[in-house]
């Protein structure tokens, strides 16, 4: 087992993170701060105050990455630029490099894995030394810059979200309202190989598993989840308690029987009729219009035992309730008016129900069915019955062609209308929540087997032109850049554009500030 | 469906309407009934002292069915070579039971029966 009896394991590999870092980073996640640090010097005269503030400004000007160690810890790679005023107004600019150590976690509630910081180190300095400052204030400012980044990256940041939706906690046909949402209480997250963390988590209440025994199942995709057995009897018993799809349903038939259908039958039919019309006492010749029946059911399905099997499939049983009715009719058109009060007459035909029956609550069991599981476009973990034994035990002995009809019509209405096996909401939601970023999973490995069902996709996320905030125009009669709201953005011809999440990267391509959006950096 | 079928008497024969027993042998000394029943079926069998109330349909329904019950079991075994009928197993007061086969790709369902353990 490679869940480790958890009901469902979340794996990310280090290089989905990293992707999602540099998609956080160009929509926004690593805001500018600023803030004034006061130098902790005492009894300095009201009028010197400003000489001991030091301003800064500072932002995470590359994407960060995130390194998963061979211990089980991560850390995370920064590099920020930063921007000092002191004395007053004398600006500085230097770029520094940061490792935050990260306690990379999951949220249940966003079912989403993300990073929070525990503690910044400023590793490397350059700074932008046009003043030839001495040593010593230059490691006054490095403390200052320190002390900044790591509140900043510990304490006004503190968390960045990270990765898609790697779950739903919503089932298919559910009500509306938290108590139909899947409840899910965090187990434990650990970090393996260097590269791919996991999470545990346990559904509805349930409590156990082994962190140490959760195995990465990810063969190298970005991501990979991973449903224990038990949890999907307990998803499927909460899921049948609460759903509004329909547990029953009724359908109504009719069916005409040409001489083909009817043809060993078609001496017995004609005795009957003329039997309870003449009652066996006259003699007529009769044309047989037609024979018809009209039957329906009622079906109402109850909750299937299921078992997963190697191969990926599910082995299921159970039973049904039926109510089945049938009217069957031959109509004839007779030489000689006989008509005696048994039968329906107008001025040329004759109608004799032949067979009236009905029986409500008949058992049919599906004493055994084999279903193939795969995920769906909508990513929901399916099973598709392929093949059932049932057991139909209607008692009624009738003409084997309404007979076969029927129970053949009736297995259909059983068939078709089965309840779906919801056994997992879907896996890789298709969004990221507060974003216009859509995410594709590429699913590579749906493993089946006894204890779990294992799946692990490769992550795809949107164009960039669902996200990016800085859209250029490479015609060259504009060569502009534009922030996506700008109007011109949405003016440019789609094969000109060019999408940048960085300014200062558009700019060093050549690109000049659009007039409209971007004024200040206008030149032309 | 048309089809023009002659009424084979021998063959309605089985059918033992015991409240027309006896018109019936009188058909047999007196063949003006028979005229009188072709020209008025009802007011022939009133004459006759037949009576059809609720009691004599219900009789007549009831004696109809029988024959036809032991019609469907005539006719399913003179087909010996039907094994597939549903009917065979309904006969055999067994519940039928059936393998079905789904391809969701036309939408049919392919039903066989099963052998009973």
């Amino acid at each position: 087992m490679q869940t480790g009896g958890y009901d469902v394991v979340a794996e990310v590999n280090e290089t989905l993170l990293n992707k999602f870092l540099k998609l956080g980073h160009c929509i926004g996640k690593f805001p500018v701060f600023s803030g004034v640090y006061t130098l902790p010097i005492e009894d300095v005269p009201e009028s010197l105050h400003e000489f001991i503030d030091i301003g800064y400004e500072v932002s995470v000007n590359e994407a960060p990455t995130i390194d998963f160690t061979s211990t089980g810890s991560a850390v995370l790679n920064i590099r920020g630029q930063c921007k000092f005023t002191v004395l007053g107004g004398i600006e500085f600019e230097l770029e520094a490099e940061f490792t935050v150590g990260v306690v990379p976690s999951f949220n249940q509630y966003t079912r989403r894995f993300h990073l929070e910081f525990v503690k910044a180190t400023i590793d490397d300095v350059e700074l932008n030394d046009m003043f030839h400052l001495p040593g010593n204030v230059i490691t006054k400012l490095n403390e200052v810059l320190a002390i900044g980044m790591e509140e900043f990256l510990t304490y006004d940041l503190t968390t960045v979200e990270l990765s898609p939706v790697l779950y739903s906690a919503e089932l298919p046909y559910m009500p509306p309202g938290e108590a139909n949402k899947l409840t899910i209480g965090m187990g434990n997250v650990k970090i393996f190989n260097n590269n791919v963390m996991a999470a545990a988590a346990n559904l509805l209440g349930y409590t156990g598993g082994n962190i140490n025994t959760v195995i990465d199942f990810t063969d190298g995709n970005h991501a990979g989840v991973g449903i224990n057995e038990g949890a999907m009897h307990r998803v499927y018993d909460f899921w049948w308690q609460r759903t509004t799809h329909p547990k029953s349903v009724t359908q109504t038939g009719s069916k005409d029987f040409d001489m083909p259908d009817i043809v060993e039958w078609i001496d017995e039919l004609v005795d009957w009729v003329a039997a309870v019309l003449t009652l066996g006492i006259v003699d007529v010749d009769i044309d047989i219009d037609r024979v018809w029946a009209d039957f329906g059911a009622t079906v109402r399905f109850g909750k299937f035992n299921f078992d997963l099997k190697p191969g990926n499939k599910i082995m299921l049983d159970g039973s049904i309730s039926a109510d089945i009715w049938l009217k069957a009719y031959v109509q004839i058109t007779e030489t000689t008016e006989l008509f005696w009060g048994l039968v329906d007459v107008d001025e040329t035909t004759s109608t004799v129900n032949l067979f009236d029956l009905s029986i409500n609550g008949l058992t049919v069991n599906i004493d055994s069915a084999e279903a193939k599981v795969y995920l769906d476009s909508s990513n929901q973990l399916t099973a598709d019955i392929t093949e059932l034994d049932i057991t139909f035990p209607l008692p009624w002995d009738i003409p084997e062609f309404l007979l076969d009809y029927l129970v053949d019509w009736v297995v259909d209405q059983i068939v078709d209308n089965l309840p779906p096996l919801v056994l997992f909401p879907a896996i890789f939601e298709e969004t990221i929540p507060d974003t216009s970023i859509t995410v594709e999973a590429t699913v590579n490995k749906l493993v089946i087997d006894e204890p779990e069902a294992l799946v692990a996709a490769n992550i795809e996320t949107s164009n960039p032109g669902s996200y990016a905030p800085y859209w250029a125009n490479n015609n060259p009669e504009s060569l502009e850049v534009h922030k996506r709201d700008c109007e011109w953005a949405h003016r440019m011809a789609t094969r000109h554009k060019v999408y940048y999440c960085d300014l200062e990267k558009a700019f060093a391509d050549g690109y000049d500030g659009c007039a409209y959006c971007l004024p200040k950096y206008h030149h032309r | 469906m048309d089809k023009r079928i002659s009424i084979d008497k021998k063959r309605l024969e089985r059918f033992e309407f015991k409240s027309v027993k006896e018109l019936k042998a009188n058909l047999e000394t007196k063949p003006e009934i028979r005229e009188n029943l072709s020209e008025d079926f009802r007011g022939t069998l009133k004459a006759q002292g037949i009576n059809i109330n609720e009691e004599f349909k219900t009789q007549i329904r009831a004696e109809w069915r029988e024959t036809i019950k032991s019609d469907i079991r005539r006719v399913a075994d003179e087909n010996p070579e039907s094994k597939n009928w549903y009917l065979k197993q309904v006969l055999a007061e067994e519940p039928i039971k059936l393998k079905v086969k789904v391809d969701k790709a036309t939408g049919t369902n392919k039903k066989s029966l099963r052998r009973s353990r």
